[in-house]
């Protein structure tokens, strides 16, 4: 069973259909990208998981069962979207009263090693409203943690972080998906760092999803050379059957064809965003 | 794990108090210390040989028909919720705490509590410049703690708390779910505007907690504590106040608990 699943989820912004029928599903210990364009729907869909807004139709069980009409639905869960905090208080008053707010007292130790964990050891007493968007994040992030949840929500988590925060994030993100099994449900613009971390992908446009898969990456072999025919003109060569490639490779040399470039081109995630 | 509204009032209080709202109070007070000043100096102009319970209630109706103490109390009432919907720091509890009615009834509870600390803090500090007058010897004052018309005067004393101290932060409390801080401070005052010059209508008098407020006063003030009211006449005025900011209390809780659940941030 899976440990998310969301089933036909439709969000209506009056005529406008933000979400149009989404499933898809995240299992324990799985890092899922979710992927698209500005305005694809991510935010919306992130945000009716954490219950900010309210689905039209449609479903989201967690342990298969129903998150939209439970009371206390969300406590096994971690959320970062948009970093908020109680602005007059520091950032150990902050997760303390989220403890509270969850019904834990009194885990100091648990608020020193988080905020030691995400980088902010010698920030805790400074007020919140002082923070940098980065600090926001970091402070964000043992936010999520705090409850030892089974499942994250990662809205864009990377955004603002300096590459000391991004390796303190994708490190946590990795462990706890591993070591932990929690499932994570991340959203990023950040294609390199998703390639990195993500287990799979599920890439939505317009609200409707458009795949969701393992990524597969592909190697086309590349030869651009002189044509046999016309001197002045030049040819090119592409396949992504290696064997094939050099086959062709050594006939054109062997029969004197002047090869001017050999290239090969790996596909990327960006060819996949690009085409939706 | 299940949160009580019990343990979400206490987080409500705790907030309160690192906000330090309650020096809001001296923004209420700020009128009194000039008539303080001019009544040590003997430079003001009114009644003479005033008791403590007669001064108090002058002030915090004064504070109340000059917009102050509404505009102030609605200020705290949009500390509660509108501000937190503004930051964005409410999704700290919606997340958390999903019956959206249980944490908008709390916070309204919190209120209430919140109110009369604010309430009683205003006395204190004004029975504290109650008592700076007095040591200066002034006319003014009689030094003495009641003197006539005791039961109006606490009747007028619960009134000005029930309009202004009760109502006004539920009021603030309710519109803060749509509109932003400023906005729902802008709305209370406009409603205390309202509410002030619509006294006299035939229907509308009984409808409104300060028309039930003028009336003790035009008849306690205005006839310089010396008068005595007639009991049954306050009983009733102030029973009629009473039953009319229950009405508005509840509608108001009411109407919130609708509004919050279905609100989407």
């Amino acid at each position: 069973m899976s440990l998310l699943e969301i089933k036909n989820l439709k969000k209506k912004y009056g005529e406008f259909e933000a979400l149009k029928g989404l499933n898809f599903s995240v299992n324990a210990g799985e890092i899922v990208a979710l992927l698209g364009k500005n305005g694809a729907g991510k935010t919306t869909l992130l945000n009716s998981i954490a219950g900010y807004i309210y689905p039209t139709s449609g479903d989201i069980l967690y342990k298969g069962e129903t998150l939209l009409k439970s009371e206390n639905r969300l406590n096994e869960f971690g959320i970062l979207i948009e970093p908020t905090f109680i602005p007059y208080l520091n950032a150990h008053d902050n997760l303390d009263i989220l403890l509270k707010i969850t019904g834990i007292y009194d885990d100091e130790e648990n608020i020193d090693e988080l905020l030691t964990e995400v980088g902010l050891k010698n920030k805790t007493r400074e007020k919140t409203r002082a923070y940098s968007f980065g600090m926001k994040q970091r402070l964000g992030l043992a936010q999520a943690l705090l409850n030892k949840p089974q499942f994250l929500i990662l809205d864009e988590p990377f955004v603002g972080l300096d590459p000391i925060g991004k390796e303190i994030f994708k490190k946590i993100i990795i462990q706890k998906a591993r070591e932990e099994k929690v499932g994570i449900l991340f959203s990023s613009h950040d294609l390199e760092d998703v390639e990195e971390i993500c287990d799979r992908i599920v890439l939505i446009d317009g609200g409707e999803k458009k795949f969701d898969g393992v990524m597969e990456y592909t190697k086309t072999y590349i030869a651009e050379y002189v044509s046999s025919n016309d001197e002045n003109k030049t040819e090119k060569l592409e396949t992504e059957d290696q064997d094939e490639f050099m086959e062709v490779l050594l006939t054109l040399k062997s029969s004197g064809v002047k090869i001017i470039n050999l290239d090969i081109r790996k596909s990327s995630l960006y060819d996949l965003f690009k085409d939706g | 794990m299940k949160i009580s509204i019990w343990q979400i009032i206490k987080i409500e209080l705790m907030k309160f108090l690192r906000r330090r709202d309650i020096f809001a109070v001296f923004a209420i007070v700020a009128m009194t210390f000039i008539y303080a000043v001019g009544m040590r100096d003997e430079s003001f102009k009114g009644t003479e040989n005033q008791n403590a319970l007669l001064w108090l209630v002058v002030q915090l109706l004064t504070s109340t028909v000059l917009f102050i103490g509404p505009v102030v109390c609605a200020f705290i009432g949009t500390q509660m919720l509108s501000s937190e919907i503004d930051n964005g720091s409410i999704s700290l509890f919606t997340v958390r705490v999903r019956n959206r009615k249980k944490l908008y009834l709390a916070k309204s509870i919190s209120l209430i509590i919140i109110s009369v600390i604010f309430f009683l803090f205003t006395v204190l500090v004004l029975l504290g410049v109650y008592a700076w007058i007095v040591s200066s010897g002034s006319k003014f004052v009689s030094g003495t703690l009641t003197g006539n018309n005791v039961g109006a005067l606490l009747g007028m004393g619960l009134m000005v708390f029930l309009f202004t101290y009760f109502l006004m932060p539920q009021f603030a409390l309710f519109v803060g779910i749509k509109l932003k801080p400023l906005m729902a401070i802008v709305a209370a005052f406009g409603l205390t505007v309202v509410c002030n010059h619509v006294l006299t209508y035939t229907f509308i008098k009984y409808v409104n907690p300060m028309s039930y407020i003028y009336t003790l006063a035009y008849d306690v003030l205005e006839t310089t504590d010396v008068v005595i009211m007639e009991p049954g006449f306050v009983l009733k005025t102030v029973m009629g106040q009473v039953l009319v900011s229950i009405i508005y209390f509840v509608l108001l809780t009411v109407w919130g608990l609708k509004s919050f659940d279905r609100k989407e941030f």
